[in-house]
């Protein structure tokens, strides 16, 4: 065996690499680096992200109405890890804002996320814990000790209440960073509650935490839960189910494919750079490989060398990488960061772009290792057409010196090339795909008749516990105040919106609730164009109207056919009526949610309760701030509405895109500078492997504006070749995409635009990037003269 | 009247401490059609007087006139093209451009001038260097003697007032060694052309018609 411990002396040959390149290191290692920073921001962000919405809340049911008999029953059931009682108080309403007054126990506290952040849980009756951004957002300066005088609705007999109360304490709460809140929170006392007759005479609520709750699936826990409210002896009706906390349980599948895409465009764009870098500076010092292939180094040796050049780099490099990505992913939210799991994923982010490394740094130890003695003599960077050893003459002007250097190392060019159009396509696509999103389409979703403003059934209110039909009672939506809104000047007409919550009986997912929305007699002639089988509800007749379009179609594995019987259960405010309807016909409009309709005659007839879920109101002149104002002081006592306009739907909408766009545009422009580094390396090596040649060509008679020109065709070809080749790409990919996007029910808001200024960026751009190369090159080559580049032999 | 004449050329390095005077005061005269031989050790200073009568380097004082110009007024643009239109390098490793073809090579500099070349004179130069058959070939394909050959050629074809060869034979045996030298006295016969060539070999240099000697920088003999 001839194994001989030569560790040693490759070790020293790969640090005496490193140190000869010094440029190359710093190009390789800025990819490096750059990589495992992208790579640790994309994956622990996207991980502390899914983290704070499963740890919204760490409760999983709600259980309503809960006596002490079905308490003693949660409490000692083996499948409930913790659980906590709360009482919900009121409701007070400020213009805008919401105050939302309950008791609640230590237990409920923490499992909802709400604190102490200073100060006391209330004792005494007339004392109360609030959010301090509810105090900013009302402007009372109030502190701890203050008194504070709240007018609301009481929870139980809905009469209107005004009491004062002394501040304990200021709560924190998982969202009160939250932009645009509109709900904050309040603790009152349980001697408030013992005190208030009509508060203390309903029972109490209990959230529950499942134990081992990650061991489910997301339907399992569903059923888990069940069990334990009819274990306890509730009825069905009591028992809600947390959905954010259930169903963010099992990290959803989408977010994961997001930063695997991510990942895997960022792992192929460092790899092909790397593998480029190293490629080139390889390629020059084919002799030194070849002397020491001469002096008795093995193939393997060489291989070894060129490894352990990139293993050094990449120590040095992937650290720094982790650790800005992490800490900029840290600095992004640091309210939510993990910093076990994360580090986690920090270390495996590590250990992917070390393999990146290794695994583009193959081929070129391959290449170094393959050179024998004597090539290392011969070895040219030019090896285009070694094979035909002829080529044909080409008239020698500065431009076509540029271009038989570009195709005469195909691979090089090719390389960067490739790289540089990859971020183009990306940025392109990217671009196609955010110019596309209308913000007034999207906004127009919400006010399908065309309206401008909306006053509806108040959704900040809706919570595992509180649903529509619970905001129904006592609709705050009556016709009442349907004739004040008309009455206003400017307002053209009401359109209601109706809505009943109800359950399909016999359906894959019939514990669940599924709504049925109404159809206004002119819907017909617009309902008509999706009809595929059938025909609309007739008024007189039990009859609904199904839409297949819908994601909750195919939820609830519905099959309908005109004619079938569906049996539904209503509710009717907090009463459930049973009805039978027969399918009058389907339609497919996968941009419409709405899965079930029934027409407006018929609802009002079916209910007892006013089914009205929203006023959308129509204004020929447009929006109008007067109006607005006027509408807001309408329902300015009523906490169970809410106001909305099309005008700040649609600035909300544009706000929303922009922070995605600055998102997506960071992500790409942190991907293209993979494609930069590559070009610069390529600019530099095409320079610096060619000292010899250009001072051959100078000594000869090539003057250093041709020179400039030469290299300056070089870099255009591949500046501007990359631009012509990414805009065509990422437009034709940036199209299909947007049409497939738009085809998505309920992203039809997405509408194929040319991005035209991203385009017109994107080519200042390229010109920017052309001219500083340009400038560049010209100062390298005034470091040496003639003479020097002559001797580099 | 002289082709080129030199007047107390000097070139000083530093290098550290120590002041290296790479020429010394040059007086050279080379009249039209000679070939001159200039001959020293390795360190005497004959390369940096060639690459100074080249216009490759700059001088630290003294003038170097060829053709009636001096090279010292000529800015760095001037120079190169002077240098393209008046001097024919070949150098001892050859230097061809690896990824231009013979032809191309050798209407390089008449090419980069933007002229076209002339087509008898270049059949004549190539048909003279043994070429004819080797026009479309890469330079990595030629052996040592074509590859020089190709260079000589390519110092030629601008029909230059002058040509400077530095060491020309100097990666080549003995027998292409002859070769070449013969070719380069032929040129200088038939096409009168001036060469004035460095070498470190005595041999070599009693082919020229004159030996320059060059001691540490000084003209000896």
């Amino acid at each position: 065996m001839f194994q001989n411990n030569n560790s040693a002396v490759i070790k020293h040959l790969s640090k005496a690499g490193l140190k000869s390149s010094k440029l190359r290191n710093r190009l390789a290692g800025a990819v490096i680096a750059l990589a495992a920073f992208l790579l640790a921001l994309a994956s622990t962000f996207a991980y502390n992200a899914a983290m704070e919405l499963q740890n919204l809340t760490h409760y999983q049911a709600v259980f309503e109405n809960v006596d002490t008999q079905v308490i003693e029953k949660i409490r000692t059931n083996p499948d409930v890890e913790a659980y906590g009682i709360s009482r919900r108080a009121g409701m007070a309403k400020n213009g805008d804002i919401s105050l939302s007054l309950l008791y609640s126990d230590e237990k409920t506290m923490e499992l909802s996320n709400v604190r102490i952040k200073t100060g006391a849980l209330p004792e005494q009756v007339n004392q109360i814990a609030i959010e301090k951004g509810y105090l900013d957002s009302v402007n009372s300066g109030a502190q701890i000790g203050d008194d504070i005088t709240i007018t609301y609705r009481n929870s139980v007999n809905n009469e209107m209440q005004t009491d004062s109360f002394i501040i304990t304490g200021f709560l924190g709460t998982g969202d009160e960073n939250g932009m645009g809140r509109k709900v904050y929170n309040a603790v009152v006392s349980r001697a408030f509650i013992d005190s208030d007759p009509a508060l203390s005479s309903v029972y109490p609520t209990v959230v529950i935490k499942v134990a081992n709750a990650d061991g489910y699936s997301n339907t399992g826990l569903k059923a888990k839960i069940k069990e334990i409210g009819q274990l306890a002896g509730l009825p069905e009706k009591s028992i809600y189910i947390n959905d954010i906390n259930v169903d963010s349980n099992n990290t959803t599948s989408e977010t994961s494919a997001a930063v695997l895409a991510i990942a895997l465009v960022v792992v192929i764009a460092a790899a092909l750079v790397i593998y480029n870098i190293f490629y080139i500076t390889i390629i020059g010092k084919v002799n030194e490989y070849g002397q020491l292939r001469t002096l008795g180094a093995t193939k393997r040796q060489i291989r070894k060398i060129v490894m352990r050049e990139g293993k050094l780099l990449s120590l040095q490099s992937i650290p720094v990488g982790i650790l800005s990505g992490s800490g900029v992913s840290y600095l992004l939210r640091p309210s939510m960061w993990l910093a076990v799991p994360s580090l986690i994923l920090a270390l495996c982010v590590g250990i992917i772009t070390f393999l990146t490394v290794m695994l583009s740094l193959r081929k070129p130890a391959k290449i170094a290792a393959g050179v024998s003695p004597m090539e290392a003599v011969l070895y040219t960077d030019f090896h285009g057409s070694s094979k035909g050893k002829k080529r044909k003459v080409k008239k020698l002007t500065p431009f076509a010196l540029g271009r038989i250097y570009l195709t005469g190392n195909k691979k090089k060019t090719a390389v960067t090339f490739l790289s540089l159009t990859l971020s183009g396509i990306l940025f392109i696509t990217a671009a196609s795909l955010l110019s596309s999103v209308d913000p007034v389409r999207r906004a127009r979703q919400g006010f399908l008749y065309g309206g401008e403003y909306r006053i509806g059934l108040n959704r900040e209110l809706l919570s595992p516990s509180t649903s529509y039909s619970d905001l129904q009672i006592n609709n705050p939506l009556p016709e009442e105040l349907k004739a004040k809104i008309t009455a206003i000047s400017g307002v053209d007409g009401v359109e209601i919106h109706k809505y009943i919550r109800g359950r399909l009986v016999g359906a894959i997912h019939d514990d669940e609730t599924i709504g049925v929305d109404n159809i206004r007699e002119k819907d017909a002639a617009e309902l008509k164009k999706y009809l595929v089988e059938g025909n609309l509800p007739d008024t007189s007749a039990d009859q609904i109207l199904v839409n297949r379009g819908t994601i909750t179609y195919e939820y609830f594995g519905l099959h309908y056919q005109p004619g079938d019987t569906i049996t539904m259960l209503l509710y009717d405010g907090d009463t459930q009526i049973s009805k039978k309807f027969t399918v009058s016909g389907i339609i497919d409009n996968d941009d419409s949610g709405d899965t079930l309709f029934l027409p407006d005659s018929v609802m009002d007839a079916l209910m007892a309760q006013n089914c009205n879920q929203s006023f959308e109101i129509l204004s020929g002149q447009g929006y109008s701030a007067d109006v607005e104002a006027q509408l807001k002081a309408l329902i300015a006592s009523e906490d169970k509405l809410e106001f909305d306009s099309m005008k700040e739907q649609t600035e909300l909408e544009g706000r929303v895109l922009h922070v995605i766009a600055t998102a997506a545009y960071t992500l790409v422009a942190l991907i293209a500078c993979f494609g930069l580094v590559n070009l610069v390396n390529t600019i530099i090596t095409n320079i610096l492997s060619r000292k010899n040649e250009i001072g051959i060509m100078q000594a000869v008679g090539l003057s250093r504006k041709q020179l400039m020109k030469m290299l300056y065709t070089e870099n255009a070809y591949l500046i501007f070749g990359s631009f012509i080749v990414s805009v065509f790409l990422g437009s034709v990919l940036g199209y299909y995409v947007c049409i497939a996007a738009g085809n998505v029910g309920g992203l039809s808001y997405i509408q194929y635009q040319f991005p035209i200024w991203t385009n017109a960026v994107y080519f200042l751009l390229m010109i920017i990037l052309q001219t500083i190369t340009t400038r560049f090159i010209g100062i390298f080559l005034q470091r040496h003269s003639v003479i020097e580049r002559l001797r580099e032999v | 009247m002289s082709i080129l004449k030199t007047s107390g050329l000097k070139k000083y390095y530093k290098t550290g401490p120590n002041l290296v005077k790479a020429l010394d005061g040059i007086d050279l005269k080379v009249e039209p059609g000679e070939f001159v031989a200039i001959v020293g050790t390795s360190g005497s200073g004959k390369s940096t007087l060639l690459h100074v009568l080249g216009g490759l380097d700059n001088p630290t004082s003294g003038n170097v006139e060829i053709d009636g110009k001096e090279l010292s007024r000529m800015n760095d643009d001037q120079l190169t093209i002077f240098r393209r239109r008046n001097i024919g390098f070949v150098f001892q490793n050859y230097n061809l451009v690896p990824i231009l073809n013979v032809y191309e090579n050798i209407v390089l500099p008449i090419e980069l001038d933007g002229e076209k070349p002339d087509k008898a004179f270049l059949d004549q130069i190539v048909g003279m260097l043994g070429l004819k058959e080797k026009l479309d070939n890469l330079p990595n394909n030629l052996s040592g003697g074509q590859q020089q050959r190709v260079a000589i050629a390519r110092a030629l074809a601008t029909k230059p007032a002058i040509l400077l060869a530095d060491e020309p034979t100097g990666n080549l045996d003995s027998r292409t060694s002859q070769e070449v030298l013969g070719l380069l006295k032929m040129t200088s016969r038939q096409l009168h052309q001036t060469i004035v060539m460095i070498t470190h070999n005595n041999e070599i240099a009693q082919l020229a018609d004159r030996i320059v000697r060059i001691e540490d920088g000084r003209i000896v003999a």
